[in-house]
């Protein structure tokens, strides 16, 4: 009790039990940022330029449409057993809650299950047939069916575009929208292609140079010439973006149980929770980055924040280190080498560049459009 | 504080209009109402956020002459003095442990509580949760408690 007491009149741990969940959130918040950054400044300017180019833009569709139809395929046998064995075992559960519910899940399936299959099935897949993992399986298949369709109906229409524009087809293009696609479209999206690549490349700068002194330099030199009022606008511009581009890499994410967030009541709990928990996490040690690169010391939030550098490696110290693997992700992500090195091991199936060209992809998702229109027309008919 | 109030009931119906929209229809109110909260948490730190930096360039940098006028020529000196600074302690002190809480804790709470189905009450999800990840929480403590130790013993040495 005296050693406690003693312990506890000395400010050092008294001052550091309060600042330690800070800093190890802190820490964690900012590998985090880091992480994400490191993928969505170069991704967001690649998807940019890939859409400056109608054709490009295009090829990446069917390559979508492609991949969409296999996973719809390979998600449609595995429902469908689970389904038919599922209802198959319904005839024994004397639950009316559950029936209700099962039949109001398959409602919006395009195949229905029959329950004729007769399987032997063991404990442990009977387990895994419960309610809720069916309604998981169904949202994602949903899901990619709505992505698949929207792909879909983008791909007509640049296809009908595209004839268009080379004077085929029965009905011409309006002068209008003749000089918007073949002229000024190219010269409205390319100034956000710029912007977005002078944003990402502040933000990489103004991240490299955080533990430097350059930065309170260029801060006073930036003042000099701007009001405050205008110095905020711009540092808003630049907070959206880093804002969007957090958003951009979780929603690109691919953890096991995220399927991205989608209107229309089609986004499922744990997708939301995985969402909603990162961006919680992220926000106030990214408030305290942004504070550190601009050295505003006198701010408020570093009042509560308090001082971090008593900790050992989770305070000051990974601050210093935290920029440079920024440097490290960002290099990996533009030159692709996480594809290379998976290659290189053996693991082919993972590519983790889809904006890379893949001829076969492309010719496969022309051959889905060309079928899905021969159907349409056939029924029509 | 009239500001805020103003500010969260527009914002809280428009969010949760949103999440509304997001969310599959078997989703409860009560995970829905938590989802709003967090957003708009996140939404009003970006706005406090905004008023602190601009509070903090309108004062002397750190490191300069604070008599020197050249560092105060751009500064919109006729509002600093008009307005006082807004105290935004408080304000940073709640949202920042609300935001720590929702991402640590309640969240947490919410994914096991969904995967586990309904049945179970919060302590024994708790304590399901914990037995899981027991090594991750064995490695936290030992690391807490070598640095409690360090500081206890640096501590001791500088009294």
């Amino acid at each position: 009790m005296p050693l406690l007491k003693a312990a506890f009149k000395c400010k050092l741990i008294s001052k550091d039990l309060h600042v330690l969940p800070k800093a190890f959130s802190n820490c964690y918040g900012l590998l985090l940022i880091i992480i994400i950054l490191g993928f969505s400044l170069v991704d967001v300017p690649k998807r940019l330029s890939s859409k400056l180019d109608l054709q490009v833009e295009y090829k990446h569709k069917l390559m979508r449409i492609s991949w969409y139809n296999f996973k719809l395929e390979e998600l449609q046998y595995d429902l469908e057993f689970k389904l038919e064995v599922f209802k198959n075992d319904l005839a024994n559960i004397d639950n009316d809650y559950i029936k209700k519910k099962f039949n109001q899940l398959i409602k919006n399936l395009p195949f229905k299950p029959k329950g004729d299959i007769e399987c032997a099935y063991t404990e442990e897949v009977k387990g895994e047939l419960k309610l809720e993992r069916i309604e998981k399986d169904i949202l994602n298949y949903l899901h990619i069916k709505l992505k698949y369709e929207r792909a879909l109906h983008k791909v007509y229409f640049m296809k009908r575009l595209n004839e268009r524009l080379n004077n085929e087809g029965a009905r011409k293009l309006s002068f209008h929208e003749y000089i918007y696609y073949k002229y000024l479209r190219l010269y409205i999206l390319t100034p956000f292609f710029f912007s977005a690549v002078l944003l990402s490349s502040v933000i990489l700068l103004s991240e490299f140079l955080n533990p430097s002194d350059h930065s309170i330099a260029i801060l006073q030199a930036t003042l000099q010439f701007l009001t405050p009022f205008k110095f905020v606008f711009i540092f808003n511009v630049f907070l959206v973006y880093g804002f969007y581009l957090i958003v951009h890499g979780i929603l690109k994410s691919k953890f096991q149980g995220f399927k991205g967030l989608a209107f229309n009541n089609y986004t499922n709990v744990q997708s939301l929770i995985y969402f909603s928990r990162n961006i919680s996490r992220m926000t106030a040690p990214a408030c305290f980055n942004i504070f550190q690169i601009l050295r505003l010391r006198e701010s408020n939030f570093r009042v509560i924040m308090g001082a971090t550098d008593s900790i050992p490696l989770f305070g000051d110290s990974f601050m210093k280190i935290a920029p440079l693997l920024l440097v490290i992700l960002l290099l990996f992500k533009y030159f692709n080498i996480y594809s290379k090195v998976l290659i290189f091991i053996g693991i082919k199936e993972y590519d983790f560049n889809d904006l890379k060209d893949n001829l076969e992809a492309v010719e496969e998702g022309r051959a889905i459009v060309e079928a899905t229109i021969n159907d349409e027309k056939t029924a029509v008919k | 504080m009239l500001a805020f109030v103003c500010y969260a009931t527009i914002a809280l119906p428009l969010i949760y209009l949103l999440v509304n929209n997001l969310a599959v229809k078997t989703a409860t109110l009560a995970s829905k109402l938590l989802f709003t909260i967090a957003w708009f948490i996140t939404l009003t730190a970006l706005f406090i956020l905004n008023i602190d930096v601009y509070q903090s360039i309108i004062k002397p940098l750190p490191g300069s002459d604070s008599t020197n006028p050249e560092f105060l020529l751009k500064m919109d000196n006729e509002y600093y003095q008009a307005h006082e600074p807004v105290n935004l302690i408080q304000y940073w002190r709640v949202f920042y442990w609300s935001s720590l809480l929702f991402g640590y804790v309640v969240f947490t709470i919410l994914e096991e509580y969904e995967s586990q189905g309904s049945g179970k009450s919060i302590f024994a999800i708790w304590l399901d949760y914990y037995k899981k990840r027991l090594p991750f929480f064995i490695t936290i403590i030992t690391f807490v408690v070598c640095f409690l130790t360090y500081a206890f013993v640096k501590g001791s040495l500088q009294m």
